[in-house]
């Protein structure tokens, strides 16, 4: 256990890095949307990608460092492993049913 | 040392309870109670209401279909002009009661009595535990459920009548019904889904409680795969609850702000309602509601199912004295049946015309899964092979559970195939299927569960004369009900014609005097039910008392505590030993080996055993 | 009895009983906002033609990054509060953890701010998909009516809610009687005509018997007219009236009157003119309100942007190419017949300014004006027109036959605020219900703290991982909302 009070002493300084980390992320994304234009029309897959991995960045360091997922138990990750994959399947099979292969071949607008 | 070493006799249990009494009032001990026993029993009672009351609504309709514009007798006059002229039932209450009937049947009845009754009662006294992991979370998941649940009836007696639209709810239909009412808030509709809010929150609670109580409190020794597999079941089944609701009250949200706050997350654009254009942005989807709603739907049948089978699966090794045949691959199987249960959901929706490709997969999927479903019931049919079978009451029903849930599961897979389904899906064919799941499967599995556990809880058995009046009824009853039903299903009789299908009687003539068959069965399976109450209240007092805490001759932990078992369960912190179901293993002298015995504790054939009067094996049951 | 493992972790899962149940709730809470992403996703991508475009996001960006770096600070003060108890060290936990609290005030002061701003402030789409941003100045139906003709199935009486005020119900009955309308009145008359119909019921059925034919009884109350004794003027909310028409109001609880229509049109303030949707923008409806100064404004605009995105070698966000913000001009003055569309239920006036906007102001429903802009109130647009006249915005009154959708920018205006309010508010209940249980271990807990520290720790920590799960949501909400 890294729970003694040395140890957290220890991480103090961490958290404090990481909290730097998170104030530069959040002006990353700021800068991303105000010079290269993460919405309007020039939405795109590449867009969502880059201003999704910032976020995705910011929140690994939350969940690593903030909420100790980087020295965790097992089990809690057998946990998180399974309701990722779960709401990944929400995610994606539910926008499976709007792509229709058979109307693509007879060319029918959806 | 005999194999009830743990268990203790009357008086000690009596001094037990004594002590306990001091400190606690009536309310804190009966109420509003932590003692999961207590909790467990509460929700068996309000769920068994709920339960009669949603088949009362069916008794009801099932007139309206067997003499559709006839009054109802007796009570026909109570509904009002407005949605029983004459005291013959509408169309709108017959939807009503089609609708709540099926609400108050899953969402009140049969997952309650599953999961918040016997889960309650018996998990934590399986796994020797002195109580569930969060007491106070343990009550706030009962009286969530209990206000939801009284929100859902109160939904009845408001103006525009309780929710119309079928317990999918599906929208645009249930978005846009009852809106002409002067307060959108006091509609049927709108009451439906903040109840389910409430019983949703009630389930989470109720999950998070389990799992945590089943990891973090097992006994001494109990190790995974010693687990019975009551507590296997319960854990998946607490993982379904746990991640498939959460999307079905973000479903539950959004229709609710559709409903009140005029957003249109599931009304297209352009929508008309009676002629008119709603006056919505549009813009939304009303697939994504049957997204939401059956991505919990189709986890929420096995939700239904898997407490039954693993009270089966408790039933059947006791009483054929033979371990539980193929315990290891039933647990990986109801891990996988869990797994698998979350990506099925989609063959609920093969009619609403999303794309042929998701189709294909959820038709894959859909497929696979009635092999893990297969593995359990194969493994509970196996177990009987060769044993000598005790026909006790649990027994009887347990027993009959096996082909019922059969019928149920067989005829589900031509469902899964797109092409019959779209036949299929509206006819009674589908309502037939999944009654004979739930119905005569999980509910006959339940009242295995209450005559089992009773002695458990009050120290005395149910009566048998009862319980055969009680059973024999019920069976037949049941499938004079459902056989039925998939006569006609194939026949194309439609699922929601409130006057049985004289309306197109030019097609539905040849099979309409089944709509007779099956309501009188209806009525009888009614009448089939007051031996049970009676039974029920009739032996908490004057049942035939048990001659010990393990009336059963039992092995799982359940059965080694006092009866009933006093606050905090156990006298001592039980210590495993043993796997779940040793029921006659060679070279023990008594046909059961309970888990918290250790070797030195039993008596084995060719030692010598110093106690008298151990070996009357013979089981004493009424 | 003791529950085990409340405060020590078990050594085999290494875990202590809360921890396990803070993470399961939190997995249920993934799938919870899951659910709303995965929602959003699917609404967002399954909308996505050339007819019916997402609605595109116009949130100023920085309220919601002020929000996400309190949220980001809270969330460190939450572990150094934690961090603190397990040096036990209880003075600095406090400090810390009334720094949490001070953060969540503050992200929710901010939060509603930016409600308010949107809830204040309207749109209004015509027919062509033109839309017009800025402040309702009237939203109703007058309407003169001569009779009332009653529902007696309905127990409630709204329909008086749109009378104006200084007025009596007086009506009278067929019968000559003068009456008082009230819902007393009502239900004394529902019993009288129930049994009445009752009574004609048997007697039908008794005089059909007697003269051998299938009996026809009356199956339902008729509606009573009854007559006003004087007119009496109404303005109804539109949104509580089921259908009308010139001489007909039929009332969300059934009741209806009859009468003549007086204005039924919609007095609108615009800020912005939005022709995003609209295909023929030369001939967009938005021209027959507005004056051509106006017009040519928009369409300079318009160059404006195409010329500056041409330079720089970028697609014109369409956005901004195709809407113009803060309108300087005025309403198209009164053209008779110039409609292309409208008059519809009969009785619209036509286009034209608003005439007399001080006594129509009395019968808003809401007349505030703006939260963040600069608002204008009628009389400023018409009393001082030609002291401001470059200042003010144009007041124009739509026929209501021509307005598709009438809305504040809450959720109802559009799927993306729908699910903006729907996020972020479900977002904001996590934020207070944090907030109360970190206060309740702040105020409460002291004790627990004396006789078992590790305990608190242990309440601290679960409840900062729900905390940190709140700010989580919000680094996702942040771009996805806001930027994207």
């Amino acid at each position: 256990m890294a729970d003694s009070p040395e140890e957290i002493q220890k991480h103090l300084r961490t958290y404090l890095y990481v909290f730097y980390a998170l104030i530069v992320g959040t002006l990353i994304t700021v800068g991303a949307y105000l010079y290269i234009d993460l919405g309007g029309e020039g939405f795109s897959v590449g867009d969502a990608v880059l201003g999704l991995m910032i976020a995705t960045a910011k929140a690994s360091l939350v969940c690593l460092f903030f909420m100790h997922l980087n020295h965790e138990k097992s089990l809690i990750y057998k946990f998180l492993v399974f309701t990722f994959f779960f709401f990944l399947g929400l995610m994606f099979l539910s926008l499976f049913a709007l792509w229709n292969p058979i109307q693509e071949i007879l060319g029918v607008q959806g | 040392m005999s194999a009830t070493a743990a268990a203790t006799d009357g008086d000690h249990t009596a001094d037990h309870a004594h002590d306990d009494h001091h400190a606690i009032s009536f309310w804190r001990q009966y109420i509003f109670s932590t003692d999961h026993k207590i909790i467990g029993i509460q929700y068996g009672f309000t769920s068994l209401v709920f339960l009669a009351i949603g088949f009362f609504l069916m008794m009801l309709m099932r007139w309206s279909i067997a003499f559709p514009g006839q009054p109802i007798p007796l009570i026909g006059g109570l509904f009002g002009e407005t949605w029983a002229p004459g005291g013959a039932m509408s169309g709108d209450l017959y939807n009503m009661f089609g609708a709540m009937h099926g609400t108050i049947m899953i969402f009140l009845g049969v997952v309650p009595l599953a999961f918040g009754a016997f889960g309650n009662y018996v998990t934590p006294l399986q796994i020797g535990a002195p109580d569930m992991a969060f007491p106070r979370m343990n009550m706030a998941s009962y009286w969530l459920y209990f206000l939801g649940g009284l929100m859902m009836f109160a939904s009845f007696f408001v103006d525009s009548g309780a929710a119309k639209v079928g317990w999918t709810n599906y929208s645009p239909l249930a978005t846009t019904a009852d809106l002409g009412y002067a307060s959108i808030f006091w509609t049927g509709q709108t009451l439906w889904l903040l109840a389910m809010v409430f019983l949703i929150s009630s389930s989470l609670l109720g999950a998070v409680n389990f799992i945590t109580t089943i990891i973090n409190l097992r006994a001494k020794g109990l190790t995974w795969m010693r687990l019975p597999f009551f507590v296997w079941a319960m854990l998946v089944t607490g993982f379904l609850l746990l991640l498939a609701f959460p999307p079905l009250e973000v479903a539950a949200i959004m229709q609710l702000m559709d409903r009140l706050v005029g957003t249109s997350f599931f009304l297209p654009t352009g929508l008309y309602v009676g002629g008119e254009q709603v006056d919505i942005a549009g813009g939304g989807n009303p697939l994504l509601y049957q997204h939401l709603f059956w991505f919990l739907g189709h986890p929420e049948v096995y939700v239904l199912i898997l407490p039954a089978i693993a009270i089966v699966g408790e039933i059947i090794p006791n009483n054929t004295r033979k371990p539980l045949w193929g315990y290891k691959s039933m647990v990986y199987a109801v891990m996988v049946l869990g797994f698998l249960s979350f990506i099925v959901w989609a063959h609920h929706m093969y009619m609403t015309g999303m794309g042929a490709g998701v189709s294909t997969f959820f038709q894959t999927t859909t497929v696979l899964i009635s092999v893990p479903s297969v593995i359990l019931i194969t493994s509970l049919i196996i177990s009987l092979w060769g044993g000598s079978i005790r026909f006790t009451m649990p027994m009887l029903w347990a027993v009959t559970f096996l082909p019922m849930f059969g019928i149920g599961g067989l005829t589900g897979l031509p469902l899964a195939f797109n092409e019959i389904d779209l036949y299929l899906h509206d006819t009674y064919y589908v309502i037939g299927h999944f009654h004979y799941v739930v119905a005569p499967g999980t509910l006959f599995a339940m009242f295995a569960g209450i005559y089992f556990w009773f002695p458990k809880m009050t120290g005395r058995y149910m009566g048998n004369v009862l319980g055969h009046l009680h059973f024999w009824p019920s069976l037949l009853a049941m499938n004079g009900l459902f056989m039925p039903m998939m006569i006609q299903g194939m026949a194309g009789f439609h699922r929601r014609a409130f006057d049985g299908g004289v309306a197109y009687e030019a097609t539905t003539e040849k099979w309409m005097w089944l709509n007779h068959v099956m309501s009188w069965s209806a009525w009888i399976l009614a009448i089939a039910q007051i031996p049970f109450v009676i039974n029920v209240f009739r032996s908490i007092r004057h049942g035939k008392k048990c001659e010990s805490d393990n009336p059963w001759k039992a092995t799982t932990l359940d059965w080694q505590t006092p009866t009933p078992p006093p606050h905090g369960n156990f006298l001592k912190e039980p210590v495993v030993y043993r796997g779940p179901y040793e029921y006659s293993v060679p070279g023990a002298i008594d046909d059961f080996c309970p888990q918290n015995a250790s070797d030195d504790e039993l008596d084995w054939e060719g030692v010598a055993n110093e106690k008298e009067g151990k070996s009357e094996a013979t089981v004493a049951v009424s | 009895m003791e529950i085990p493992y409340t405060v020590t972790a078990r050594t085999d899962t290494g875990l202590w009983n809360a921890k396990i149940g803070i993470w399961l709730f939190l997995a249920s809470e993934v799938m919870l906002f899951g659910g709303l992403f995965s929602g959003y996703v699917f609404l967002r991508i399954g909308i996505g033609d050339i007819d019916n475009p997402w609605p595109e996001r116009q949130l100023p960006i920085l309220p919601g990054f002020i929000n996400t770096l309190v949220l980001i600070g809270s969330s460190v003060l939450v572990v150094f509060a934690w961090a603190s108890l397990k040096m036990r060290n209880y003075a600095k936990y406090q400090i810390y953890m009334v720094g949490v609290l001070v953060c969540a005030l503050a992200f929710l002061v901010i939060k509603s701010v930016e409600y308010y701003g949107k809830f204040t402030h309207y749109g209004i789409k015509l027919s062509d998909q033109t839309i017009f941003e800025g402040y309702v100045k009237k939203d109703n139906i007058e309407f003169e009516a001569t009779d009332l003709l009653l529902d007696p199935r309905q127990t409630r009486l709204n329909i008086l809610e749109g009378l104006k005020a200084g007025q009596e119900p007086l009506f009278k009955t067929p019968d000559g009687e003068e009456i008082l309308l009230d819902t007393a009145w009502l239900r004394s008359y529902r019993v009288e005509a129930r049994n009445a119909l009752v009574e004609a019921q048997r007697a039908e059925v008794e005089a059909a018997e007697a003269e051998g034919r299938v009996a026809n009884p009356p199956k339902q109350l008729e509606r009573l007219k009854l007559t006003a004794v004087k007119p009496l003027q109404f303005a109804f909310n539109p949104r509580r009236v089921r259908t009308y028409a010139d001489g007909l109001v039929v009332y969300q609880d059934q009741h209806s009157v009859e009468g003549t229509l007086i204005d039924d049109s919609i007095v609108f303030e615009v800020h912005d003119i939005n022709l995003q949707a609209v295909k023929d923008q030369e001939n967009a409806l938005a021209w027959q309100f507005v004056d051509d100064g106006i017009k040519e404004q928009f369409f300079d605009h318009q160059a404006k942007v195409l010329k500056d995105t041409e330079a720089r070698g970028v697609r014109p966000d369409p956005y901004e190419l195709n809407v113009l913000k803060h309108v300087h001009g005025h309403a198209r003055e009164p053209v008779s017949g110039e409609l292309k569309e409208g008059g519809g239920d009969g009785g619209a006036p036509g286009v034209g300014v608003e005439s007399e906007p001080s006594e129509a102001d009395e019968t808003v429903p809401k007349p505030e004006t703006g939260g963040e802009t600069e608002g204008v109130s009628p009389e400023g647009a018409h009393g001082k027109e030609g002291h401001h006249a470059e200042e003010s915005y144009p007041l124009v009154k739509i026929p209501r036959a021509l307005k598709l959708f009438l809305s504040n920018h809450g959720p109802a205006y559009n799927t993306y605020y729908a699910i903006y309010f729907t996020m972020t508010g479900l977002h904001g209940l996590h934020v207070i219900g944090g907030a109360l249980v970190l206060a309740y271990f702040l105020l409460f807990n002291k004790r627990l703290y004396q006789q078992n520290p590790e305990h608190l720790a242990n309440r601290v920590e679960v409840g900062g991982l729900f905390w940190h799960f709140v700010d989580l949501v919000w680094i996702f909400l942040f771009p996805i909302m806001y930027l994207m």
